[in-house]
């Protein structure tokens, strides 16, 4: 516990100092981890690799890239995302200074999870750099290589006292919880985002929670199923499963449920070959209790395809259920594996009822050649984000927030918003201590008439 | 659950769909209007009768600022609600890639007394702009305004959309088991710690907040200033609605030369706001409660009495009054003010100012006075709170372009303007993609190879614009 104070204590006197404050201070941070991604690409997929048997190809895509992408954007953007925002004025302040000054909160703490662990612990650490404040990061001890790798790497290229790793599990994470911070990002599932919240509260710390919850994907009778199958199975399947944003389940009309399982079937052989468990590019789940977890919900279950497991290597194939009673255990809790149970539905309206009756999903997609359907869809159900005709990709469009709502979370990060979500937004007047006339108005002894002024 | 039939029947309303249209978030507006029109009088009676609000500041403050967020809204509220689309990068360019701003259901407002209509008031602007439902809980201690507003809101809201509770503690905290879709707290965060409370009980639903509190306002004033538009400037902000104002000053900072030239010019501007005896001015006000009274009266041991001092308990009048020389460790200087007392700390210099400030919780407002800029921007630039005024006090809430709210203690998210309106919604990333162009996908799909990768890469990375040597 003296050790997390002393990390922390640490941190925000480094923070006092004002040293990360100066923009150039930053850049030069964020080019820091720049070098680090550059010259660890072995060490972090071999790390990756050992976690979750992710491919060096599909970490690279999945964990790499897009770090790389957002400390781009960071060092390019940051002079601009920084500059005080002046906004408009009114007649009494004409000719006073009135604009938005970003400042930093002060110490941020960062905590991840185990699915992609390298980069939901870069992403926001990123953000909380650009936006000037100190970070203590707390990877998920799930993914145990990587939460290593990242605690000896980020001393070695960052700032020590600024920015600290912090290890552990749940006792590490509760005392971390019980002191000071002055913004919470946390990553991970809806009973543990109430915990961080209960916690920060006791600080009225602001908090960004991204959760999860079943994100569910409508699938049209007027679509391209071929295409929208493949879609499909690559954002179900990729990570075996465990992705927060993945379709955790399909609705569609009893006429092309067949069809579906077909075409889900012939895109998996494409993908995978005939024999998944020798592909290289089929993942493995992270450890045995998400393994028994996701084994207990195809009890019961009629299975259209897959089905084969073996506990020793934790590989769970690729599974496709159909005609799921929506009452059944597995259209109860997120599935987080590669599961994909579909659910009848006769229309639309159905399923947009379907979805409402449960809470707000992460992502919600839906696939339709009907611009009108899909703008329905859009209108009249809610959640974190979504996208139509795909999955996955509103998550990578740069400029759109990304973040749940209801128990699939509060707040949004990426990009620019990820400097906002770490950045105190401060209301500056500046006035002109000559000029008392125009304040007369104002002052009592007050009549009516000078109100109407 | 003695409030689950009234949240229940508000979120069938709100399942309904009938809160989305623009016309009819317009028509709510617009009856808000006609409630502020119509119920003019009887607001500015029942804030009398609540705290002495003069009628003058309960104009300004519960009518007119309240009807410049309402005609801000309406003036906005289209372009507000539309999809902002945003640019998108090579691959994306037959998509669609939008920002949708959702409502969030039914979300709670929570108003505190002071500022009785205009702290739910404004909230509320906010979040039928969004198109949420909501109810709305007025503060018990106010309760001639909170009975106005129980008895007349419904007749101008749709009541299966809006509804008000009323109460205290008890029938907060059993609202509060409710599950909200937002709550907005206007508040205190210290005794009782009820922002926390308020928190802690959102986790258990997993809902986001916005709680606007309080804290001392630091106001320090230099020693190069105009002493005479200072000492006005800073008693209009402390002694409007007799000092109970979230944003009012609630401290001075200065030099002992400067603490001296400023008590007769404070004593000219108290005499020329309200004449020589404050008490019979109908431009100030009194204090809400007695339990308010007793406490502010308790404070006035601390340092000494410069200015005024005089009480009287029965009408819960404190006059305007100004403290020299208190001490940080003074009763005065322990919690925040809240009356129409003004402690005055002596400091020897802008350093010892900007120390004594940041060795504190962060405030709502920070307010700092010189005819130097120089030291109004030092002064803003090494300390921290929610919003800042240079050379005034008050009026940075008034301007709807600014964002309103705390950091740290004083508070968690922001509001007034287009920042209500966000406040109340979520921002949902939407991507509508074509169903065609299949091929441009493959790089992304397994079996990975590297030579996919090299495609994925060069049309999904950003790179580094080059730095271009001119000669």
């Amino acid at each position: 516990m003296e050790r997390m104070q002393q990390i922390v204590g640490r941190a925000r006197a480094a923070f006092k100092s004002g040293r990360s404050r100066p923009l150039e201070f930053r850049i030069q941070q964020l080019k820091a981890l720049e070098r680090m991604v550059q010259e660890k690409e072995k060490e972090i997929l071999a790390a990756l690799k050992a976690d979750l048997n992710k491919s060096g190809p599909s970490a690279y895509s999945q964990e790499i890239l897009g770090v790389l992408r957002e400390l781009v954007t960071a060092m390019e953007k940051l002079p601009a995302w920084a500059a005080p925002q002046h906004v408009k004025k009114d007649l009494l302040s004409i000719r006073d200074e009135a604009y938005i000054n970003y400042e930093p909160l002060g110490v941020v703490l960062v905590i991840g999870a185990w699915n992609y662990p390298f980069v939901l612990v870069m992403m926001p650490l990123i953000g909380a750099i650009a936006a000037g404040n100190a970070v203590v990061v707390k990877p998920s001890e799930v993914s145990e290589n990587t939460a290593q790798l990242v605690a000896e790497l980020l001393p070695q290229y960052l700032d020590k006292d600024l920015y600290a790793v912090v290890t552990g599990g749940v006792p590490e994470t509760t005392e971390l919880l019980t002191l000071r911070f002055d913004h919470i990002l946390y990553t991970g599932s809806s009973s543990v985002g109430r915990i961080v919240m209960a916690a920060a509260a006791k600080h009225l710390t602001p908090v960004t929670l991204e959760l999860g919850g079943k994100s569910p994907c409508y699938i049209d009778k007027d679509c391209d199923l071929a295409v929208a199958c493949r879609r499909i199975t690559w954002g179900k399947y990729m990570n075996c499963g465990q992705t927060c944003i993945a379709p955790d389940y399909i609705l569609c009309d009893p006429s092309i449920q067949g069809k579906v399982v077909e075409n889900i079937k012939a895109t998996l052989k494409e993908f995978y070959g005939e024999d998944v468990k020798s592909s290289p590019d089929y993942e493995r789940i992270i450890n045995k209790r998400h393994f028994k977890r996701i084994l207990g919900l195809l009890e019961g279950q009629k299975i259209a395809f897959g089905g084969e497991t073996d506990e020793a290597s934790r590989f769970i194939a690729p599974t496709i259920l159909t005609d799921v009673s929506p009452e059944s255990k597995v259209m109860e809790e997120e599935i987080f594996g590669p599961v994909l149970p579909i659910v009848t539905v006769k229309s639309v309206d159905e399923a947009i009822e379907f979805i409402n009756l449960r809470e707000k999903p992460l992502a919600l997609y839906v696939f339709s050649n009907n611009k009108h359907l899909i703008r329905r869809v859009i209108s009249e159900t809610s959640s974190g984000g979504m996208t139509a005709n795909d999955v996955i990709m509103h998550s990578v469009v740069p400029n759109l927030p990304f973040g749940g709502v209801g128990h699939s979370g509060m707040g949004a990060y990426l990009g620019k918003f990820s400097f906002e979500t770490f950045s105190h937004r401060r209301a500056c007047l500046i006035k002109d201590l000559r000029l008392e006339v125009v304040n007369k108005v104002r002052y009592p002894p007050g009549s009516m008439e000078m109100m109407h002024l | 659950n003695p409030y689950a039939g009234l949240v229940s029947h508000l979120r069938a309303s709100w399942l309904s769909g009938k809160t989305r249209p623009m016309e009819y978030r317009v028509a709510q507006l617009e009856a808000l209007g006609r409630f502020l029109d119509d119920k003019k009088q009887e607001i500015l009676e029942a804030t009398e009768l609540d705290m002495g609000k003069p009628s003058f500041e309960a104009f300004f403050s519960e009518i007119l600022l309240c009807k410049n967020e309402l005609n801000v809204t309406l003036n906005n509220l289209c372009n507000w609600m539309k999809d902002e689309h945003v640019d998108k990068n090579l691959v994306m360019q037959l998509d669609s890639a939008f920002i949708r701003k959702d409502p969030y259901g039914v979300v709670l407002i929570i108003a505190p007394w002071n500022y009785p209509i205009h702290l739910f008031l404004v909230p509320l602007i906010g979040a039928i702009a969004a198109g949420n439902c909501a109810i709305i809980k007025p503060s018990e201690i106010s309760k001639n305004t909170e009975r106005l507003v129980a008895e007349t809101l419904g007749c101008y809201l749709d009541n299966d959309c809006f509804a008000v509770v009323t109460g205290g503690v008890p029938e907060t905290t059993r609202l509060l088991e409710n599950k909200f879709d937002y709550i907005f707290f206007t508040g205190t965060s210290c005794s009782p710690p009820v922002g926390r409370i308020i928190m802690t009980a959102a986790a258990k639903h997993l809902t986001p907040v916005t709680l606007e509190l309080g804290g001392k306002n630091p106001c320090y004033v230099s020693d190069t200033c105009d002493v005479t538009n200072v000492a006005r400037r800073v008693a209009w902000g402390r002694f409007f609605n007799a000092g109970q104002t979230c944003i009012a000053p609630d401290y001075l900072l200065c030099t002992v030369e400067m603490q001296e030239k400023l008590m007769p010019a404070l004593r000219e501007a108290i005499t020329e706001f309200f004449g020589p005896n404050p008490r019979e001015s109908p431009d100030f006000g009194r204090i809400v409660s007695d339990k308010q009274f007793k406490r502010l009266r308790a404070l006035l041991g601390s340092g000494r009495v410069a200015l005024g001092g005089q009480t009287d308990e029965a009408e819960r009048y404190i006059a305007p009054t100004v403290l020299a020389d208190v001490l940080p460790s003074d009763p005065a200087m322990q919690e925040e003010v809240f009356g129409p007392i003004l402690p005055i700390v002596v400091i020897a210099n802008m350093d010892e100012a900007i120390d004594f400030i940041n060795a504190r919780p962060r405030p709502l407002a920070i307010y700092a006075f010189s005819c130097d800029s120089k030291v109004v921007n030092q002064v803003l630039e090494r300390t921290s709170s929610g919003g800042f005024c240079g050379n005034d006090t008050l009026m940075h809430v008034t301007l709807t372009s600014l964002p309103f709210g705390g950091i740290g203690n004083s508070g968690l998210g922001k509001y007034h303007g287009k920042f209500t309106f966000d406040t109340f919604s979520h921002h949902r990333g939407c991507l509508h993609r074509n169903m065609g162009l299949e091929t441009l996908n493959t790089p992304r799909y397994p079996p990975y190879t590297q030579q996919k990768l090299g495609l994925l890469t060069s049309t999904f990375e950003v790179k580094r614009r080059g730095t271009c040597t001119l000669l």
